[in-house]
């Protein structure tokens, strides 16, 4: 089974090709608008050295919680991408792709940070023994401060987003990537699979209110 | 030839499906859980296009009875618009054309709304003058052929449209405004108050609305809100005619004075009875033919978009995978 993996949750621009579970590849870029610009020229480099994309039969995509408009780029690729040939999109959480790829270094308990805005993040601590479930991850969702008063640097924190904070010292910047987006999706294909509908959504998580919102009328 | 159009710029999804100049279907879902805030928040736009996309696009394959693989463009507008909602469209388009090895066709939305009108009027031929009128676009264009316009007068402050919704809001009618300032408009009195007209001196093709909504803002706080409301068709349609009159005496004369002997009317404000019905009768005093989109191209939809993806495809104007989504995108910065 050949899986694509793209993650664009972050500003790093990731996509990955597995085959019968074994990472093949793995083409990223890092910077502002590479999403929306060049996810498809990656996804054909990807695709040129080794496969076409009829021997493709899944494409996973990292669902969030992340930069709305990165995880909407990514979602909405990988749906028209499924959809030529009616391929199953299958959402991998990205805390979950971050963990699999801070595994390959950190050999401890950790705890994963993924910046929402202003001094907002996303966190989870990883146990060591434990691997983050692939359908039911316990997000917290809160200032620096308070996600430094929950951990007291107990454990290292691992970051794609520059966090700026006189407590939170990230041990080191890392990225969720598409070739672990494709490695996860191999390795839960029937959990994943069951979740792939045509109205999936990214995993906004903190929920959308409309506040102090001013109507402007937009051009069209 | 056929061609996939996809529409996400603002709060409709839409996708259509042409066979040469004809629309086989153009589905167009309407985001109504904007009303309840008086214009359209762009992040819940994007989530809804998110969602119903997939679904509408294998809809309108089932409906017009299409395969995939017999369509042979995917047209997507990239712009103008709001940039979350134009990404959803527009990467899904590039996902999509990847997968089949098919061109992608990326759409400006203001040229769409032109095309619009080739969809009803297939006899309809080059050179035309055309009055622009939407939401975010007032504009008096000079269309020598496609892909070639020259702007000779525009809003230097609110769009047309823009002037209907605000005045919608001044008035406690909802949104959107135009089709309900129109509606009231109707049963209401056009001589009830006279509103100001804005005339532009340095260039007299140029339109100003900013101070009609003053005035009425004003007006509706002289006289307070329990008057305004008893009156509000008689204000709808003194309004409005304020916003007709700029609009048919600029456009007229641009067109007896440029000598042009076609008028074409685009964008949503093209939906407008009045605005129909005057422009109609006046042009027929001095001889020029009036053409105008049915209501349902007037709004925004797919077809118009696939039918503008054909005359690219046609002129092998095909785009890379790499082209962005411009939410600022006009007719002049295009090319």
């Amino acid at each position: 089974m050949n899986i694509v993996g793209i993650d664009t949750s972050t500003n790093n621009c990731s996509v990955g090709l597995v085959c019968n579970g074994r990472i093949v590849d793995r083409i990223a870029r890092i910077g502002r608008s590479m999403a929306s610009e060049q996810l498809i020229s990656l996804i054909d480099e990807l695709l040129k050295k080794s496969i076409t994309m009829e021997e493709i039969d899944a494409i996973a995509v990292s669902i969030g919680p992340g930069s709305y408009t990165g995880l909407r780029i990514g979602l909405s690729t990988a749906k028209g991408l499924a959809f030529a040939r009616k391929l199953p999109v299958l959402p991998v959480p990205t805390m979950a792709v971050l963990e699999s790829v801070a595994r390959q270094t950190i050999d401890s308990d950790m705890v994963l940070m993924i910046k929402s805005h202003r001094d907002l993040a996303y966190h989870v601590c990883c146990r060591k023994e434990h691997p983050l479930s692939i359908d039911s991850i316990d997000i917290g969702y809160d200032i620096f401060s308070d996600i430094h008063q929950r951990y007291q640097n107990q454990h290292p924190y691992i970051s794609p987003s520059e966090i700026v904070d006189a407590d939170i010292k990230p041990v080191e910047t890392l990225y969720p990537e598409g070739d672990h987006v494709a490695w996860l999706a191999h390795q839960h294909y029937q959990v994943l699979l069951s979740q792939s509908v045509p109205d999936l959504e990214p995993l906004y998580l903190s929920e959308f209110e409309v506040k102090n919102w001013k109507p402007k009328t937009e051009s069209g | 030839m056929k061609i996939l159009g996809i529409e996400t710029s603002c709060d409709e999804t839409s996708v259509a499906v042409l066979d040469d100049k004809t629309v086989l279907v153009n589905l167009v879902s309407s985001q109504l859980m904007h009303q309840q805030y008086g214009g359209v928040v762009p992040e819940l736009a994007s989530r809804e296009h998110m969602r119903i996309l997939d679904s509408l696009v294998t809809e309108a394959l089932d409906k017009s009875q299409v395969e995939l693989t017999d369509i042979d463009g995917i047209a997507v507008t990239r712009g103008p618009g709001l940039m979350g909602a134009l990404l959803v469209g527009l990467s899904f388009a590039k996902g999509l054309a990847f997968a089949t090895e098919k061109p992608l066709l990326g759409v400006n939305h203001v040229e769409g709304h032109i095309m619009a009108n080739f969809l009803d009027h297939p006899e309809l031929d080059y050179p035309f003058l055309c009055l622009l009128v939407s939401g975010g676009h007032t504009q008096i264009i000079f269309v020598k052929d496609f892909h070639d316009y020259t702007i000779l007068g525009r809003s230097i402050d609110d769009a047309a449209g823009e002037a209907f919704d605000k005045a919608a809001r001044i008035l406690n009618l909802g949104y959107p405004g135009g089709p309900i300032v129109d509606r009231l408009a109707r049963i209401g009195k056009p001589e009830f108050y006279h509103f100001p007209r804005a005339n532009i001196k340095d260039n007299p093709t140029n339109f100003s609305f900013s101070g009609l909504k003053t005035a009425l803002l004003y007006l509706v706080r002289q006289k307070g809100s329990e008057w305004a409301e008893k009156h509000k068709n008689d204000l709808c349609a003194s309004y409005q005619e304020a916003i007709m009159d700029v609009l048919v005496t600029n456009t007229i004369e641009t067109a007896i004075q440029r000598e042009c002997r076609k008028l074409v009317l685009a964008g949503g404000v093209a939906a407008n009875s009045r605005l129909r019905s005057r422009i109609s009768e006046i042009s027929m005093q001095y001889g020029i033919s009036v053409y105008f989109p049915s209501l349902e191209y007037c709004t925004d939809n797919a077809a118009m978009i696939s039918r503008t993806g054909r005359e690219l495809y046609i002129r092998q104007l095909f785009s890379s995978s790499s082209i962005s989504a411009v939410p600022n995108l006009t007719l002049e910065n295009d090319f």
